[in-house]
């Protein structure tokens, strides 16, 4: 059965970390990256901090390169400002990227982990996405080397998506991943607006993430496809989303959102 | 109201046109849309592109397009029945 591991934070290993990238397991969900207490206080700051509307549709905090494919100044612009919140949001020592860092540094003793720059422009680290009552994300999948191709990005081997659950719906909001991986020729099943038909995964199996808690921290790699059900209640889904990239020949992974 | 259709891109025409594959096309449109479409860029927001046109040629059009989900936004048909379009790379925009 194609599952996914669930370690502490202290407890994830350099066989786990192989075994995402090699696709063997869907995820890894690391337990209590942040405490129940540390969530009340990040999401209290996040309600006080200014969002952006998305489409029209959806908050967030910090830009996304995605949405910036051929807008590099707009994207590094924002993520200047946006780094300036997300230091506001987090203590220095309990910078998303700081915690995870200490993971790598463990797991991938002689890689360094740093925020991802280019020519003298820093990427924004994180995206904070906070979607509420009947909000769904669709099948999809995220490749920087194919979508974000005008960012320098080219020489990564591997690139992972890390979630960290800041506050969880009341029902649904639940990571589906797909043991089906992206290929160019998928492009014919791609939905108008964002995503792809389901077709696209049609026999592949599948794993579903149910029983996440705020605190928690899902890695995933983002090339296999995967979507988040509809989320239910009054309670929004709040999360906050980074990608890193692996060079394996440098032994660097730089982050980004 | 401008005419959408969206599809894949296929064979490369010239250093600023190629061929649409159709799979989807607006509600709406004033006019009918083949399955197979020849669509002229009169404007780009493709990633990889250059954005000066002078600097667009057959290859780096094809590494662009080719297989690629594209949105293109009518302008017009010329009398050869080529569809002047502005052309984006379409969806990639996240949640």
């Amino acid at each position: 059965m194609w599952r996914e591991i669930t370690v502490n934070y202290s407890g994830i290993e350099s066989v786990d970390f192989d075994s995402l990238l090699n696709g063997k397991i869907p995820a890894i969900v690391v337990r209590n990256f942040y405490g129940q207490k540390q969530c009340e206080g990040i999401v209290e700051k996040i309600g006080n901090s200014q969002k952006s509307i998305f489409q029209k549709k959806l908050q967030h905090i910090g830009p996304f390169l995605m949405s910036y494919t051929t807008k590099k100044k707009d994207y590094f612009d924002n993520a200047k400002q946006a780094r300036k919140t997300f230091e506001d949001i987090f203590s220095e020592n309990n910078q998303p990227i700081v915690k995870i860092s200490k993971i790598i540094s463990r797991i991938l003793p002689g890689y360094s982990t740093s925020l991802a720059r280019e020519s003298g422009n820093d990427f924004s680290p994180y995206v904070i996405r906070i979607h509420g009552n009947g909000k769904a994300i669709p099948i999809h999948k995220d490749n920087v080397k194919y979508e974000g191709k005008e960012y320098d990005f080219t020489g990564i081997d591997n690139q992972l998506s890390c979630i960290v659950h800041l506050q969880e719906p009341q029902s649904g909001g639940e990571i589906v991943i797909y043991d089906k991986q992206w290929s160019r020729n998928d492009e014919k099943l791609r939905n108008i607006d964002f995503g792809y038909s389901q077709d696209v995964v049609s026999r592949a199996e599948f794993c579903k993430i149910s029983n996440l808690s705020a605190g928690d921290l899902v890695m995933i790699n983002p090339n296999y496809y995967h979507k988040v059900t509809q989320i239910e209640g009054n309670v929004s889904r709040i999360t906050l989303g980074m990608f890193l990239g692996l060079y394996k020949k440098e032994q660097k992974i730089v982050a980004w959102a | 109201m401008t005419d959408i259709i969206w599809g894949n891109g296929s064979e490369i025409l010239s250093s600023d046109s190629f061929v649409l594959n159709v799979t989807h096309r607006k509600d709406g449109n004033k006019e009918n849309y083949s399955d197979v479409e020849k669509i002229k860029i009169v404007d780009a927001d493709i990633p990889g592109l250059p954005q000066n046109q002078s600097d667009w040629n057959t290859e780096n059009l094809k590494s662009c397009t080719t297989d690629a989900f594209l949105k293109c936004e009518i302008d017009s048909r010329n009398e050869s029945g080529i569809l002047l379009a502005k052309v984006s790379h379409s969806g990639a925009g996240g949640y």
